[in-house]
């Protein structure tokens, strides 16, 4: 069987690289390799940043009503193609198809969020500042923008960024995470076939040494990244140095509170999808829960009963509720801190290792994992595992869980589930994270709320998605007008 | 089996709307009464259409959000029995129809309950139950 090779699509045409290197992509669910990613050359980044400036001027001269019936196009094919670029996601990154449902339900929300760019892009202005004196501020467009994007959601993260920026006028360079390419190349085909204009929009396959010329190059003006934490200071780093405008949402460790007052029938559910959904994959997936004083013990009953009932298997069979890992060094990854974890004295109280899925030999599988007696300083309950571990700690009272929140570097999302309106307000009130929930297990916003982050979770001023992505994709110009 | 997911939810209702235009199908070629006949027919358009509708309420309503497992719901009481002989008198046809119709609605109650926190779903499947209460009521006036 051929393997298919993916290409580059540059200037309104697919383009083989000419790279020698390459890499696997592979199904995570059965280990067979299904496609191969080009490691793509600086000169072959450098041909889409042509293309791309070549293509602005014309292009942030189209008025907005005109590039956003592109989106328009664009979305409909989304619906049209929607079971099948859910199979092919679930395929390439091994999520469950409900998950790659809803992963493609929010890439068609940003679409269409992006579609409001002529409302969204208007600025504002102001008679008589003076006597006789008008002034305005217009949002305009900078040039060539890309983004270098992560290997959980392939489907949905680019288009956080990349609609707003070309409805703004811009034009883009997407690079895809070179593990999980073939969502983008999926995408990309319905965007050849609706004809959007050559150069407009583009993508580069590959690694460091792609990202490096798209930060490096005089001609692209800014970098949206989502990915690990030091991958992300590096590059935000470096974008500083080449005066690039930089967005980089980066690593995670979210802490879940469950207060004494919960109503544990629906906070179970809830915490069941925060810390196994995606196979724990998610920047905004749970990690550290926190039950709170006498909570505990009914608490820990009804997660192991819960834990005990998912169902994990390939993605592509309706009814499984947890795929594989990503990689298989995703997964030896996990496995890692799960040794760990044992090794610095938490009790495991479920374990996910060795589990066999009939038929799935190869897989990359690991059961959901809970971990108890966890304590703040343990490895498990600071750093990034990005699998499906839970790890519980015991705390006496609220102040004791914003203390362990706080003390972490990271701060992406934390949730908090109680009945109480003023606890769930100082919650929102005290807790330094990106996205808050109130008895929500995935504090994930919709596109027109910005995706945000803070501490160790993000680095830059402007998030991606909704109005944050529109001041990101633009700059203000103010003019002021006096008539003679 | 469980129906444990959104997903195998929709997934479930779509076969129980597959088994119930094949049954039409073989039971319009099976009468001769032409009343029956073109109850039965619409309900095979009918049925067309509501296998549309679900597939729009999974694209649609399927978010990050809502991808809690869904408890204490289970296909085997809602399966049907769609088999009709060859040769099968009218009011057997229409007493299999009855009790299909009556299991398809059942299921849609149910599971609307379960996904109640998906609004849109939930109303379309409360619809859904209703045309399946219409059914009955033309099923039997025609017998």
């Amino acid at each position: 069987m051929t393997v298919e090779v993916v290409k580059n699509y540059i200037n309104g045409k697919w383009v083989e690289s000419k790279t020698k290197k390459f890499r696997d992509v592979i199904n995570p669910s059965t280990g067979e390799i299904i496609a191969k990613t080009p490691l793509s050359t600086k000169e072959e980044a450098d041909q889409a940043i042509q293309a791309a400036k070549a293509a602005f001027w014309r292009w942030r001269s189209t008025p907005a009503q005109t590039r956003i019936r592109h989106l328009f196009r664009f979305r409909d094919a989304l619906e049209t193609h929607f079971e099948a670029l859910s199979k092919v996601l679930t395929m390439e990154q091994g999520k469950c198809l409900d998950e790659a449902r809803g992963e493609y339900r929010r890439t068609i929300e940003n679409v269409e969020c992006a579609a409001s760019i002529p409302s969204l892009q208007m600025g504002y202005n102001k008679e008589d500042i003076a006597a006789g004196i008008d002034e305005m501020v217009i949002k305009q467009p900078l040039g060539v923008f890309f983004c270098v994007t992560p290997f959980n959601f392939p489907g949905m993260v680019p288009s956080w960024f990349w609609p707003y920026a070309i409805a703004c006028g811009n034009t883009y360079i997407v690079k895809p995470s070179e593990q999980v390419p073939l969502s983008q190349v999926r995408q990309f085909e319905l965007i050849h076939e609706l004809g959007f204009p050559k150069g407009v929009l583009n993508m580069v396959h590959g690694g460091p040494e792609a990202v490096n010329a798209l930060i490096e190059s005089p001609d692209t003006v800014g970098m949206s990244f989502v990915g690990s934490t030091p991958v992300g200071k590096l590059l935000y780093a470096k974008c500083g140095e080449h005066g690039k405008r930089a967005q980089v949402q980066a690593g995670a460790k979210n802490f879940l509170t469950v207060m004494p007052d919960a109503d544990l029938d629906r906070t179970v559910p809830a915490l069941m999808t925060s810390f196994f959904g995606c196979t724990g994959q998610r920047c905004l997936s749970g990690a550290v829960l926190l039950a709170v004083g006498k909570v505990f013990e009914p608490l820990k009953k009804a997660i192991i009963k819960a834990v005990k009932e998912i169902k994990v298997g390939n993605g592509l069979e309706e009814g499984i509720q947890m795929g594989p890992l990503a990689s298989k060094a995703g997964m030896e990854k996990t496995l890692s801190y799960i040794e760990k974890g044992i090794q610095e004295g938490a009790e495991l109280l479920v374990d996910g290792r060795n589990i066999t899925v009939p038929n799935y030999s190869n897989g990359y599988f690991v059961g959901p994992t809970v971990f108890d007696r966890v304590q703040p300083q343990m490895t498990i309950a600071r750093e990034e595992i990005f699998g499906p571990v839970m790890s519980i700690i015991h705390v006496t009272n609220l102040d004791e869980a914003i203390d362990i929140i706080h003390a972490n570097p990271f701060g992406n999302a934390s949730s908090i589930f109680t009945t109480n309106g003023k606890t769930a307000r100082e919650y929102q009130y005290r807790v330094k994270a990106g996205n808050i929930g109130i008895n929500i297990g995935i504090v994930a916003p919709i596109a027109t709320f910005p995706f945000s982050g803070m501490k160790n979770s993000f680095f830059g001023d402007l998030h991606g998605q909704g109005r944050d992505a529109v001041n990101f994709f633009t700059e203000n110009k103010v003019v002021i007008t006096r008539w003679f | 089996m469980s129906l444990g997911t959104f997903g195998v939810v929709l997934k479930f209702a779509m076969e129980l709307e597959a088994m119930g235009t094949a049954y039409y199908e073989t039971a319009t070629t099976i009468t001769q009464n032409q009343e029956l006949k073109s109850i039965f027919e619409s309900r095979i358009i009918q049925g067309q259409r509501r296998i549309q509708t679900l597939m729009r309420v999974r694209r649609e309503n399927t978010t990050e959000m809502i991808l809690e497992p869904i408890t204490g719901l289970s296909s085997q009481k809602y399966r049907p029995q769609t088999e009709c002989p060859p040769g099968c008198p009218d009011d057997q046809l229409i007493q299999l129809a009855l009790t299909m119709e009556n299991q398809i609605q059942q299921f849609y109650i149910d599971a609307a309950e379960k996904i109640s926190f998906l609004s849109e779903a939930a109303d379309i499947f409360e619809r859904l139950a209703e045309e399946n209460a219409n059914n009955k009521k033309r099923l039997q006036s025609s017998s």
